[in-house]
């Protein structure tokens, strides 16, 4: 994973915020302040994707669409509004994707995932240690042989697989994997984590994190 | 039932009362005189019969003495010429003595319907027979030593026509002044009504919700008054509504700016926090985001201290007014602030030019600090900001002059709303939460002063509170 990220942001905790998170996921980002900067940056560089606040001085994010579409930069709002009117302005005007503040982590890489795999910005195939993933035919081998998941199985491995080294919570999980809609109890995602464990022996790496969650050990 | 058909009916009822009874003893009256005339008609004639009659007294006084049956004779034989010679179509003659007739034309039986006692000397009775009234007057007298009954009947049937006549007019009089009151009275009412319905209408339009409308009837009448009234009170009612919505308005615009600013520090401490436990950071960004969660967190609470000052002063603005030292006020404004002034090696220079001035110590003070603080973050390094205290006639002023960047002509209306910041960027980096000059701005309407803005973009700024001496 070495796509480029632009993020536009001007308050620079919430920058450094989006920043550090992207980095660490294994992204190659590129900050700007205000609007100006950011069309000076794509100008000079290829991005897979711009993270963008809608309130920022002289060009706001709005404006600034039309110049990410023009060099085919898939864009997902950032923003302190959380009015219907400005989310569907933002996705009338073209806009893959609107993340309302305060925002969960794990909800903005997996929203970035999906534009990325929209756009075709995303590997076809992922792997660790002897495990490969091929996304396009949903089948996963360990040391060359087939093992069969079922489809919450797969979808809970994806997550873990695309965010090695995060430690993710129990609600995170549900609501990433199982969805908004789904009613469920927190024990759901220990009986596929256990699951995933015994069917994948990956009982040391799944490590669980006392108190929160479970954390996919990076690789060595 | 509506008022008009209420008011017509009334007063179509008192009319047809006092019309009717007015011609009732109008016609009464009538009626009586003219059969008492009748009456008299009828006795005259008789007396005058009788009188003529009685000449036979003076001119055969003693031929006839003795004997009675020639008497009579000679008395029926006079009676019947006089009769006779008197005698007309509506009139009759009837003698009558010893209680039998002598002579009778009348097609009635007078002596029947008047018996006559030999006491009595004239009487009159009417009759109505077969649809013709007839009057009976009768007179006793005597002649030639003998008492004698004169009858005459006449039919008065012309009187009672005209009574008849009299009565219909009167009966048509009564008719046609129902009529003409029945028409008239119910368009004249409808018209002194017409302005009650149209407000009415107006105050039905104004409680489905169009406040501006009025009802501007110009009568000079009770209707009038009461429009008058009524459009003063819709005036009071449309004044109220409009500031309690005017309110309503500010408030929620207050916590929609409250919230968006809200959410720039929430976003910061939830994703540091969220990046503390799950990212796998390193002992530096572990460092750095507890950092931004602490930024963040003063951020907030200085916002809500901020919040809960304008709050306070806007819900309850609690004054203690009194003479306060001038050149102290400003010297603990400048002490206040002397660390932030002397990172940018800024120098204050005060000018007490009124030794004394009234108003709330604590929140001039307040007052001083936001725009000294103000005057600190826009000001260069090395510059002088000026606070001076002065009074004039009935009015005293505190004002900040600095030697900043100035304030855009365009933007001055603005500063003082909540939230507004001139340089977003740069506010927040500053810690400004963008409602110092609100906070200002309510400080000084405590007051009931004014704020004046005099600022030129790159040459500095001038901000004087103007306040009365004492309140008006």
């Amino acid at each position: 994973m070495n796509e480029r990220i632009l993020i536009v942001e001007d308050d620079p905790a919430i920058s450094k915020l989006i920043d550090t998170n992207l980095v660490l996921s294994g992204y190659q980002t590129v900050c700007a302040m205000e609007g100006k900067q950011a069309v000076e940056a794509i100008h000079a560089q290829r991005f897979d994707l711009a993270l963008c606040d809608i309130m920022l001085p002289e060009l706001d994010g709005f404006e600034l669409l039309p110049y990410m579409k023009e060099k085919g930069i898939p864009v997902i709002y950032v923003s302190a509004k959380a009015d219907v009117q400005s989310r569907v302005q933002g996705l009338r005007l073209g806009a893959e994707d609107y993340l309302v503040k305060p925002f969960d982590i794990l909800e903005l890489l997996v929203r970035m995932e999906k534009v990325l795999a929209r756009a075709d910005r995303q590997p076809k195939q992922l792997t660790y240690r002897d495990i490969a993933v091929d996304l396009e035919s949903r089948s996963v081998t360990k040391d060359g042989e087939t093992i069969p998941l079922k489809n919450m199985e797969y979808e809970l491995l994806l997550t873990f697989l695309r965010h090695p080294g995060m430690v993710m919570t129990r609600e995170d999980l549900l609501h990433q994997v199982w969805g908004d809609e789904y009613i469920g109890e927190t024990r759901t995602v220990d009986v596929h984590v256990a699951a995933l464990r015994r069917k994948l022996d990956l009982n040391k790496e799944l490590a669980t994190v006392y108190k929160i969650g479970y954390r996919l050990e990076m690789q060595p | 039932m509506k008022l008009w058909l209420k008011q017509t009916l009334i007063t179509l009822a008192v009319i047809l009362l006092s019309v009717s009874l007015c011609l009732y003893f109008f016609v009464a009256k009538e009626t009586d005189g003219l059969i008492q005339q009748a009456i008299q008609n009828g006795e005259r004639d008789a007396a005058v019969f009788c009188d003529h009659l009685s000449t036979l007294d003076r001119t055969s006084s003693t031929s006839y003495d003795a004997d009675g049956v020639a008497r009579q004779s000679l008395i029926q034989y006079t009676f019947s010429t006089y009769a006779h010679l008197l005698q007309s179509g509506d009139c009759s003659w009837s003698l009558v003595m010893d209680g039998r007739y002598f002579y009778n034309t009348a097609v009635h039986d007078p002596l029947n319907v008047l018996p006559m006692a030999e006491e009595i000397i004239t009487a009159s009775r009417i009759v109505e027979t077969g649809g013709t009234h007839l009057l009976i007057s009768a007179q006793n007298m005597t002649v030639l030593q003998t008492p004698v009954t004169v009858y005459r009947t006449a039919n008065i049937d012309e009187t009672y026509r005209h009574i008849d006549d009299l009565t219909r007019m009167a009966q048509l009089s009564l008719l046609g002044c129902l009529l003409l009151c029945g028409v008239l009275l119910p368009l004249i009412l409808r018209k002194t009504l017409k302005p009650l319905r149209k407000l009415t209408q107006v105050s039905e339009k104004i409680a489905g919700g169009d406040y501006g409308l009025r009802s501007q009837i110009q009568t000079r009448d009770e209707v009038g008054d009461l429009s008058r009234s009524f459009d003063h009170m819709a005036d009071t009612v449309e004044q109220k509504i409009s500031d309690l919505e005017d309110t309503a308005r500010r408030r929620e615009m207050l916590l929609g700016a409250l919230t968006h600013e809200m959410k720039t520090p929430m976003t910061a401490i939830i994703g540091f926090s969220g990046s503390l436990l799950s990212m796998p950071l390193t002992e530096e960004g572990r460092l750095e985001a507890a950092h931004e969660i602490h930024e963040a967190a003063k951020r907030t609470e200085r916002l809500s201290q901020k919040m809960m000052q304008l709050i306070s002063m806007r819900e309850n603005p609690v004054m203690l007014k009194k003479s306060i030292d001038a050149r102290e006020l400003l010297d603990k404004v400048c002490a206040a602030l002397e660390p932030a002034a002397k990172e940018k090696d800024i120098a204050f220079k005060t000018e007490a030019q009124a030794d004394t001035l009234t108003g709330d110590v604590d929140l001039l003070f307040s007052l001083l600090t936001n725009l000294t603080d103000n005057a600190i973050k826009a000001s260069p390094e090395h510059a002088v900001i000026r606070l001076a205290a002065s009074r004039g006639r009935n009015q005293q002023s505190l004002s900040v002059i600095d030697q900043g960047s100035g304030i855009p002509a365009d933007k001055i209306a603005l500063v003082t709303e909540p939230f507004y910041r001139l340089d977003k960027a740069r506010s927040r980096k500053l810690g400004g939460a963008g409602l110092g000059l609100s906070l200002c701005q309510m400080i000084v309407q405590a007051h009931s002063g004014r704020l004046d803005i005099q600022s030129e973009v790159g040459k500095g700024t001038a901000i004087s509170m103007i306040w009365p001496e004492a309140e008006r």
